[in-house]
């Protein structure tokens, strides 16, 4: 009796709050388990405050057993107790009742609400809350089939693809209720969904998490599709959002791996009038630059040609607009992108350190849209829509430009004027859905960056490519995916600084590359991925010829290069257990060095030098020169002690047969790539990672500890004083040494809520050592000595406020020690002349780089329906105007030498930027 | 070679930002003394001199001598020559008996008081390439530092044609300007609180040292290769930038160019010096280095010894430049205007008309290190 009355006063209570609070429903996803009925409850009771009220004695004896991702609790519920007597219930709150045989009812029948709401009035029905509501109730009322086929059917087929409607992307994992039969349907990874049932009429509620629910009526006549488009949420609730992620920070096996959103970008201090998404990365623990003014990221120790970019499948080799202040990537079109520094899929290969896979934006489907951003320097556009009026194909195209030059001409001195840069980026990406099962994306990339500086280097550099990607569905547990890529970097360089020297050069870096992968969703505890790739690269190094009449410049050939290489990988992620699971792969890489090429080779015993050629070899073309397989190994476990408690390890083996030849300590434009030949071996990396990781508060905040070791071997360094711009023998310009580097990232991590960002800590080594005991070639006398982005400590905080609904504050605090140079530590004379002896390389450090970067972003009115939107961003770059010093370079004034320290930056750079797009804030 | 970081200098323009180069104090740490050898050995008929010495800390520079080092050089790696210490630290052969012949090797040997003993590998002396002409152009060059440019005379070089394809070049530079005190006194008081007026009253005792001429090495490292150009002759080789932005364009400049054919080896050395003594652009800067010279110890190869030991043959040339009608940006003495509380009891007539005192050092040109000898050379415009 007791225990009646009990339920009794809980049905009141909330009875009173539900009328009176609207509050938003916590919706809980469960990851796929098997446990009993009671531990379930416990387990639900301690992470999520679910209560469950039941009499234990008529509680049957029942597993629970979750067997898709994403179930709710109710669905979980439901399945569960299907067969049995009991009955499930559920209140506002989200507590559970349990009885035997009798539902109870946790609301008033909605003949209830209804009224209460009739009696409101006119101005609220007006306002955007009811508007919102209103709209998203709305029944869309559909016919699928025709009486003639389904008539004498007694279950017909019902499917379709759920896709966002605001970029046209699958939606995996959305939840389609059929209200009458109260069942749900998941869509698979390809947001495909289908099912069985009786024609008739049916009611539709389709959901996934941010986005709107859409409410459907239809008649269901014969097999038929129903695509179903779900709108983003505007602003999302403060909702606890629990999902069976593929990258979860505790419960995948993935690490050191950072997903950023488009989302994220909107709370980004601005830079110089742009938000550049790629460069949050510099934010994140284990990457590092040299400074501000260098084109390369350095993740967990790894010099910056050991990391690349892909934009949509597309490797960009240079992926830097002035000087490195920004990069090609216009952030409007950019939807997310993953980085990995740890485990990296096996799906790559080739680059040694880190993968950016950044993913452009699918155009709307729906309707034609626009937008556009005005900087203090550049201006960027978008526009996108569905394609041919069907609703499955779309398009962007993007484009971003700079009038630099145009503000050098506003300078009146002469010799500015003469001065010149200029750079700009487009993209156009088509996304066409063929059929049911086959899709295709077609994407296309370039830029361009052209700059006359006055001391007399002209420098023009491109990247240019395309994609094609063709997805099939073969059937709902396989995939394949079939990527062709074409992608060119090229520049050209003209010197003029002294006129008999006067020189042209060029450079080009064809990269083709087909992939062809099978993705194989075996069973709920193996997905298996299964792929080839082949890589044909084509280098030419152009001729260095004089510039004009006045040049005396000996033109010099160099021979082009090429090589092909071809991978095969196979992946499992196996989910060995709730607690346990393992993920392994193995890449098996062939690479041979083509002709036609004359080889040389070189007294083995003595440094490899043009005077100690012994004999060359012509290779005609296409012939063989050198070749050798490689297997990548990696491994990844996970050992989740809680559901929000886990330990991973992981260890990688990577091999990369591309190179770039810079003997400049930050990444000029100018730096050529090059490969792998006879004479210089494939450079092979290793990583052993290890970490913790945490979640705290409903996964509301997100710790991790992870701690690594990586080894380099076959390294390319420079030789000391080694030129490579006249050098035909590039092999004697270079040493082969090892990298070993090791490092702790700390991050804490808080993703939603009004108050949100990072703070990491990142305590890290990075060693280089260029030493051949055989020919005696040695930088730094052999010894190992710290890499130039060697930089141990490093604290980044990036904090976002969301002050109301339209105006966000961010903040950005970047603490690091100073980079390693080499400093001058004794003098002498020569010839009545001062000459610095210097230290051993980089023996010395600048001082610790400290940065403050504020920024305030202000939407305009967020009506629901309106034509444009629009946005400032006002920004302040280096707010406490700390000089830090970039470089220290040294002159020679007089006959004296002296010392200059450089700080580039070393200002409050105050930006603002004006953003408008065609429709709403986040259509 | 006056070459400031335009690439800077353009970032802080296009960007219009403010950027920052600040000099910067050298701090003495991690000092260890090298020994330096320094000197070359030429085909002309002069002594050869070899200066032996320790390198010093960067905050401290001085020339460190080694005294008492058996010194001699070995021509064809058989006949010695001994070269005696006529100052500390400096060993000079007499020219009556070894002048440097083309074909021929020669090394160094030293062996320092101490005991240790250092070589280097024969050095050849290649044949000698002569200049063709040396140029002065007045041209106004970029410089973040002058609104409208700096002028000067940009100084160049042409070789004559080789009958060699690939050869090197040194060039050492040694320029003499003839150059004024900042004032010319105007008067000054006797004992008696009279003023003297200059010329009226009194003569100039400071008429004696108005004009000097001044001698120095131009401090900068210049080298040049034919081995990537079509025909093996250098053609208008910049070499040095004299600016207004000091007092060498005063009055008259004239500047001597040695040009030292060397060989491969040597001029890769003095490749990366000069590298790194103008290593400002720090947009493209190469990655700095020790750069350690060819003289090694014999029994112990891993010490390192900075500097070279350098053979060459030399052609000379001198060239004169008058002031230009520029400009000028060096900034001169101080004039103290307030007559009550001079600062010295001479007085001057500033640019501006005004009187003022100024220090005796302003009046005299050798407290600026120059002689008021004509130097035998100078020829008057």
């Amino acid at each position: 009796m007791k225990f009646k009355l009990t339920i009794f006063c809980f049905l009141f209570t909330l009875l009173t709050s539900s009328l009176l609070s609207q509050e938003t429903e916590k919706k809980i996803y469960l990851e796929k388990q098997n446990t009993d009925w009671q531990t379930f409850f416990n387990q639900l009771e301690q992470k999520h405050g679910i209560r469950f009220f039941y009499n234990k004695d008529s509680m049957p004896d029942i597993t629970i057993k979750i067997s898709e991702d994403s179930l709710t609790i109710d669905e979980a519920l439901q399945n569960a107790f299907s067969s049995s007597t009991i009955k499930v219930s559920k209140d506002k709150f989200g507590n559970y009742f349990l009885f035997s045989d009798f539902r109870l009812k946790t609301a008033l029948d909605n003949y209830f609400m209804n009224r209460n709401q009739d009696l409101e009035s006119e101005e609220y029905y007006a306002s955007d809350e009811y508007l919102k509501t209103y709209q998203d109730y709305i029944s869309e009322h559909v016919v699928i089939g025709s009486d003639k086929n389904g008539s004498n059917k007694k279950l017909v087929k019902f499917s379709g693809y759920v896709i966002n409607e605001s970029d046209g992307t699958t939606i995996p994992q959305a939840r389609l209720k059929i209200k009458e039969l109260n069942m749900n349907i998941i869509s698979d990874i390809s947001g495909f969904y289908q099912t069985q049932l009786k024609p008739g009429n049916y009611t539709v509620i389709a959901n996934s998490l941010g986005m709107y629910e859409k409410t459907y009526k239809i008649t269901l006549l014969s097999s038929g599709k129903l695509d179903i488009a779900l709108k983003t949420k505007s602003f999302l609730m403060d909702e606890a959002v629990v999902s069976a992620n593929r990258n979860h920070n505790v419960r995948s096996t993935t690490m050191g791996y950072e997903k950023i959103s488009s989302k994220a970008i909107k709370e980004l201090p601005v830079v110089l009038g742009e938000q550049d998404i790629v460069k949050v990365a510099l934010l994140l623990p284990g990457v590092q630059t040299i400074g501000e003014i260098s084109s390369g990221f350095n993740v967990r120790g790894s010099p910056a040609d050991q990391n690349m970019f892909y934009i949509n499948d597309l490797p960009v080799y240079n992926s830097s607009h002035l000087f490195g202040l920004y990069t090609t990537f216009n952030s409007d079109a950019i939807s997310e992108f993953d980085f990995y520094k740890s485990n990296i899929p096996i799906e790559y290969g080739g680059q040694l350190s880190s993968i950016f896979d950044i993913k452009a934006k699918k155009g709307n489907t729906e309707h034609f849209s626009a937008r556009g951003g005005i900087g203090p320097l550049s201006s960027r556009a978008l526009i996108e829509g569905p394609l041919l009026n069907d609703t499955s194909s779309t398009y962007l195209i993007s484009a971003r430009t700079t009038y630099s030059d145009w503000i050098l001409n506003q300078i009146e001195n002469v010799d500015i004027k003469n001065s010149s840069a200029s750079f700009y980026d487009a993209l156009a990406s088509f996304s066409l859905k063929l059929s049911q099962k086959d899709h295709i994306d077609l994407f296309f990339y370039g830029s361009n960056d052209k700059s006359d500086l006055a001391f007399g280097i002209k420098n023009d550099y491109n990247n240019i490519g395309g994609s094609l990607k063709w997805t099939h569905i073969i059937n709902k547990k396989l995939i394949s995916e079939l990527s062709i890529v074409k992608t060119q970097y090229d520049y050209e360089l003209e010197n003029y600084e002294i006129a008999y020297l006067g020189y042209k050069n060029s450079f080009e870096l064809n990269h083709n590359e087909a992939k062809l992968n099978f993705k194989y969703f075996l069973n709920d505890w193996h997905d298996v991925l299964i792929g080839v790739n082949a890589k044909l690269y084509n280098l030419n190094y152009g001729d260095l010829q004089p510039l004009n009449e006045l040049s005396s410049i000996k033109t010099i050939e160099f021979e082009s290069e090429k090589a092909v290489s071809a991978s095969v990988f196979l992946s499992d992620k196996w989910e060995i257990s709730n607690e346990f699971s393992l993920e392994g792969g193995v890449r098996a890489t062939y690479y041979a060095y083509l002709g036609p090429k004359t080889v040389y080779s070189y007294d083995e015993t003595s440094p490899r030098d043009v005077n100690n050629i012994i004999d060359s070899t012509s290779y005609s073309d296409n012939s063989i020169i050198s070749d050798n397989i490689n297997y990548d190994f990696r491994i990844a476990g996970k050992y989740a002690f809680t559901p929000n408690f886990s330990v991973k390890a992981s260890y990688n083996m990577l091999h990369q047969y591309i190179f770039m030849l810079s003997n400049t300590v930050s990444v000029s434009p100018t730096s050529k790539w090059k490969l792998s030949d006879s004479h210089i071996e494939p450079m092979s990396g290793e990583q052993y990672s290890l970490g913790l990781y945490k979640n705290l508060w409903n996964d509301k905040v997100e710790a991790s500890l992870e701690g690594y070791y990586k080894d380099i071997k076959n390294q390319v360094e420079y030789k000391d004083g080694a030129d490579f711009l006249t050098n035909q023998f590039p092999e004697t310009a270079i040493i082969q040494g090892d990298i070993e580097a090791y490092g702790i990232e700390f991050m804490i991590k808080k993703k939603t809520g009004k108050i949100n960002g990072w703070v990491n800590y990142t305590y890290s080594k990075a060693e280089v050592q260029a030493f051949n005991p055989v020919t005696g070639e040695m930088n730094n006398q052999g010894l190992a000595y710290p890499a130039n982005y060697d930089r141990p400590h490093a604290v980044n905080l990036a904090l976002n406020y969301k002050a109301t609904k339209r105006i966000t504050l961010s903040a950005n605090v970047v603490y690091s020690t100073g980079r390693p140079i080499t400093y001058p530590t004794s003098l002498y004379y020569q010839n009545g002349i001062q000459i610095i002896g210097f230290s051993k390389r980089n023996e010395y450090r600048l001082p610790d780089y400290f940065r403050t970067d504020f920024s305030i972003n202000i939407e305009g009115n967020l009506k629901k329906n309106k034509f444009a939107h629009s946005s400032w961003s006002i920004g302040f770059y280096n707010v406490t105007a700390r000089k830090n010093p970039y470089s220290v370079v040294f002159q020679n004034v007089d006959g004296q030498i002296k010392g200059y320290e450089i700080s580039i930056l070393g200002t409050i750079i105050p930006s603002i930027n004006y953003n408008l797009k065609f429709g709403n804030y986040e259509d | 070679m006056k070459k400031i970081s335009y690439a800077f200098l353009f970032i802080i323009i296009i960007l219009k930002l403010i950027g920052c180069k600040e000099e910067i104090l050298f701090k003495s740490s991690g000092y260890q003394p090298k020994l330096v050898i320094d000197g070359i050995l030429t085909n002309k008929n002069e002594p050869c001199t070899i200066k032996i010495s320790y390198s010093s800390p960067v905050d401290f520079p001085e020339f460190a001598t080694v005294e008492n080092c058996e010194v001699s050089i070995i021509e064809n790696e058989n006949n010695r020559m001994d070269l005696s210490e006529m100052e500390p630290g400096v060993y000079t052969s007499s020219p009556d008996d070894f002048i440097g012949i083309p074909g021929n090797t020669y090394s160094l040997y030293v062996k320092t008081p101490n005991g240790n003993e250092y070589k280097t590998d024969p050095q050849l002396m290649n044949d000698p390439v002569d200049i063709d002409s040396v140029y002065a152009e007045f041209t106004t060059l970029e410089d973040p530092d002058y609104a409208h440019g700096l002028p000067g005379y940009k100084f160049s070089i042409s070789t004559e044609q080789s009958s060699v394809e690939e050869n090197y070049f040194l060039w050492n530079m040694t320029e003499t300007y003839q150059y004024h005190a900042d004032y010319k006194l105007h008067g000054m008081y006797n004992k008696w609180g009279e003023f003297l007026e200059i010329g009226i009253d009194t003569s100039d005792i400071f008429s004696d040292v108005y004009w000097c001429w001044k001698t120095q090495n131009s401090g900068y490292v210049v080298t040049g290769t034919t081995d990537n150009l079509s025909t093996p002759q250098i053609s208008k080789q910049p070499i040095l930038f004299v600016g207004t932005d000091t007092r060498k364009l005063q009055k008259r400049y004239s500047l001597l160019v040695n040009q030292y054919s060397i060989t491969e080896e040597t001029y890769s050395f003095w490749k990366k010096i000069q590298d790194q003594s103008s290593n400002d652009n720090f947009l493209v800067a190469n990655q700095p280095f020790k750069i350690i010279g060819n003289l090694k110890n014999i029994n112990n190869p891993d010490e390192e010894v900075y500097g070279y030991f350098t053979v060459a043959t030399v052609d000379q040339t001198r060239i004169f430049v008058d002031k230009p009608s520029a400009p000028f940006y060096y900034t001169i003495c101080f004039v103290n205007y307030d007559l009550d509380n001079p600062i010295s009891n001479y007085y001057v007539i500033s640019e501006e008309g005004y009187p003022g005192t100024v220090y005796g050092g302003c009046l005299d040109c050798t407290s600026k290190s120059g002689t008021i000898e004509k130097p035998d050379f100078w020829i008057d415009k």
